[in-house]
């Protein structure tokens, strides 16, 4: 999504979805209309639609989650969860992985109806099928049915449901299913509604452009902070070295300035290692002018931020004396400039940033004041590594800025292998390190029009120092783990063309299965750790992702029906004979799968011991 | 659930909150942003205004014979006509049927609420012929007043409808 880019939403709805016979959907034009959506479906509805909206509020998707998609009298309706889920995937899975913007939020409606269209039901509303008796029952709604398998699915899918039946009937589970909210569509204030669960629940980049990426991490630590933004509480910021923890504290400010309705708000940012014992007072809380010395009043930081936000960067590097002096301001919420005696209220948020683990207790930053500091929450700003996805139009915005510096005669492009060098480095320095890397680029080749790979200077990998963060790394990196792949392949291959199959043979095979079984299974972990990579749950906290065994393997086997006991059982059987090489999510998966399916036994295709007889 | 529980719902569901809330909500919204090309103002209000009118007809049409059937329909005395109430022996049916009867009458109050629904069904006929004849006059400030006002009246037969109760005994 570029600078104010809309939400893309996902409705997923068996009225609004369809398709009427003539190629129209009046309902859906009229839904479009009031909620001043842009139809973005790509249909015969959205082609045919009548409806003119000059300020969209959102690019939204119909879904009708039903088979046929236009119905005649004679039809029969039927749900189609898989159709529903194919649409979601489209604009999930694939964005996700692809770097496009994936759906901001999916709005689920609760009542499907289903049955024959028959001359009565028809006569109620062009194609609407006269129903069945499980459709219209709160146990019953196919919406939960989609609920819960977008849930299973995609985790980090944020779901609000859409519906005018009333809420009261399914609050306890659509709770249970983790939507997110329920907005009543025929409520009058529906749109307001609706645009409030976007702003909490969706997931969205920066409108204003000034952090830049849709990656699923990236968009999740923005959605924290606008959370965050709702309640003007004391909000920690943490994150690697690089990686904009200053540009998420501005991001919080224009979050909360929004909700106030108020851009005049003031930020004032601080580092709070530049202070010494001498100054901070000063600094901090300003002077009280002195007429016998001439000294003139200074109002303070504080002071200054009267009203908005402070930020304190750095704050690890904090002296003592300092903290104790922030702590006393934050428990009485006054201050008091130097020199006088008048106390002044402070109204001020205070956003802190560091890239270290101050609940370490050999830091010696004050526990008292912490609490204080992440009373409103702790937002993650993911390492440029997670983010990858977001890499190339970072890349971009920075050759952009480069050549705006003057720093070359040429407009420059990025080649695809250059991108791909990109997308293979570490990124310790996150993305201060990658603008270093482009403007250098620039600065060195400035009459080239495309910078290659061998054009980049890319630093080596320096161990992370103790005490900074040093988040869930691979314990490989992916050129290793294609490397690996690939020999692996290829000795499978090497082995099998080198195989006779003939009785004859036998003689010469001796001593080559242990070699090829060796083979297939190096090949089967590599296989199931894309598969991980791939259906990994990230969150904010965790932004390498959680390992989940049951989507993977449903990638894997493309078998949407397979059970979680299934997928447990499989990891034991394709992970059991090579247990004990297994690291990092090869392990966490094996050991997820013990956990579910202690006691079933699997059946690996291990050769039989030396010297055992075969049992009858 | 009974037939007129179900045609009680699609009523509210289906009628109300899918169709002629959502029709009214986009009628207010080119009233307010003036997002139909000036050109076609006319023409394109006409087009929304009929196919508010024709929801509307549907509307008042379902819900005025669901207001005079509300009683003989949902009145509990006839679920002893049917398995399995119909097995009471007639000394029993001549005690029970009048209790329940009366229980129901005390919780589900059905003259009110029938009463109820004619009413705002009244409402809604008002507030979307005022604003017919606005639209017609080519009075578009007027028009964006009453549209609310249609909207909200339509919203209250919505609740009207929802407290109508699906069961006997509460």
């Amino acid at each position: 999504m570029t600078a104010n880019a809309l939400p893309r939403l996902l409705v997923v709805d068996d009225l609004f979805g369809r398709i009427l016979q003539g190629g129209r959907n009046p309902e859906r034009e009229d839904l479009c209309a009031r909620f001043a959506w842009l139809d973005a479906s790509d249909d015969a509805a959205s082609r045919a639609s009548r409806a003119v909206v000059r300020h969209p509020s959102a690019e939204v998707v119909f879904c009708r989650g039903q088979r046929p998609l236009t119905a005649g009298v004679g039809t029969t309706v039927e749900n189609d969860l898989d159709a529903a889920l194919v649409r979601l995937r489209e604009g999930w899975s694939q964005a996700i992985f692809q770097g496009g913007p994936p759906w901001t939020m999916v709005l689920l409606d609760l009542c499907f109806s289903t049955g024959r269209v028959t001359r009565v039901s028809n006569h109620r509303g062009e194609g609407t099928p006269e129903g069945r008796p499980s459709d219209d029952h709160p146990s019953s709604y196919f919406g939960l049915v989609l609920l819960d398998a977008i849930h299973r699915e995609f985790p980090d899918l944020p779901v609000c449901i859409f519906s005018s039946k009333p809420r009261a009937q399914v609050s306890l589970a659509f709770s249970r299913g983790g939507a997110l909210g329920f907005v009543d569509r025929s409520d009058p204030s529906a749109p307001k509604l609706l645009e409030a669960a976007i702003w909490s629940h969706g997931l969205f980049a920066d409108q204003q452009g000034a952090i830049l990426g849709n990656s699923l991490p990236l968009l999740l630590a923005l959605r924290e902070g606008r959370r965050a933004a709702a309640h003007g509480e004391n909000v920690l910021i943490r994150g690697e070295r690089g990686t904009g923890k200053e540009l998420m504290a501005q991001f919080l400010h224009r979050a909360r300035s929004t909700v106030c309705g108020d851009d005049r708000r003031p930020f004032v940012p601080l580092n709070s290692a530049v202070f010494g014992q001498e100054l901070f007072g000063s600094e901090l809380f300003g002077i009280e002018a002195k007429t016998a010395t001439g000294v003139d009043a200074r109002v303070g930081l504080i002071e200054s931020a009267m009203g908005g936000d402070l930020f304190l960067d750095e704050i690890a590097d904090m002296p003592g004396e300092v903290q104790a002096a922030v702590l006393r301001v934050l428990q009485d919420r006054h201050i008091t400039r130097v020199g006088g005696r008048r106390s002044i209220a402070v109204n001020v948020r205070f956003l802190s940033a560091t890239n270290t683990d101050l609940d370490r207790e050999d830091l010696g930053f004050r526990a008292d004041l912490l609490d204080r500091l992440r009373q409103g929450g702790t937002v993650w700003v993911p390492p440029l590594r997670a983010r990858g996805a977001d890499i190339p139009a970072l890349g971009d915005r920075f050759l952009r800025e480069a050549e705006g510096l003057g720093r070359g005669t040429q407009r420059h492009e990025l080649t695809d292998d250059t991108k791909q060098a990109l997308l293979e480095h570490e990124w310790p320095g996150n993305v201060r390190e990658l603008r270093s890397v482009v403007f250098e680029a620039v600065a060195r080749h400035p009459d080239v029009e495309y910078l290659v790979p061998s054009h980049l200077r890319l630093a080596k990998p320096r161990p992370t120092a103790p005490g900074q963060e040093t988040p869930d790394k691979p314990t490989r990196s992916e050129a290793d783990d294609a490397r690996s792949m690939m020999s692996s392949f290829g000795g499978l291959l090497r082995a099998l063309s080198q195989t006779s199959f003939s009785p004859h043979a036998t003689s010469e095979w001796a001593g080559r299965l242990e070699h090829l079984q060796q083979a297939q299974h190096r090949l089967t972990a590599r296989l199931l750790l894309a598969a991980f990579e791939a259906t990994k749950r990230r969150t904010a906290a965790r932004p390498n992702g959680i390992v989940q065994i049951h989507p993977a393997l449903k990638l894997l086997t493309g078998e949407p029906g397979l059970t979680a006991s299934q997928a447990a059982d499989s990891i034991k059987r394709l992970l059991g004979p090579i247990a004990q090489e297994l690291e990092g999510d090869l392990r966490e998966a094996y050991e997820t799968a013990l956990r579910l399916r202690p006691k079933a036994t699997v059946r690996t295709p291990r050769p039989e011991p030396p010297g055992k007889k075969a049992g009858p | 659930m009974r037939t007129w529980a179900i045609r009680r719902a699609r009523l509210s569901h289906d009628l109300v909150g899918n169709r002629l809330i959502q029709s009214l909500g986009a009628f207010e919204r080119a009233l307010q942003e003036g997002v139909i090309d000036a050109g076609d103002v006319y023409q394109a209000l006409s087009e929304q205004l009929h196919r508010v009118e024709k929801q509307w007809r549907q509307i008042r049409r379902e819900g005025q014979a669901l207001s005079l059937t509300y009683v003989s329909e949902m009145t509990p005395t006839a679920l002893f006509n049917e398995p399995p109430l119909c097995y009471c022996s007639t000394a029993t049916r001549n005690w029970l049927s009048p209790l329940v009867e009366a229980r129901w009458r005390a919780n589900a109050q059905p003259e009110v609420r029938a009463a109820e629904l004619r009413q705002r069904l009244t409402a809604v006929g008002s507030a979307i012929t005022m604003l017919a004849r606005q639209v017609r006059s080519r009075n578009l400030t007027e028009a964006l007043r009453l549209v609310g006002e249609a909207r909200e009246a339509t919203s209250r037969l919505g609740k009207a409808l929802s407290l109508f109760s699906d069961r006997v005994l509460l």
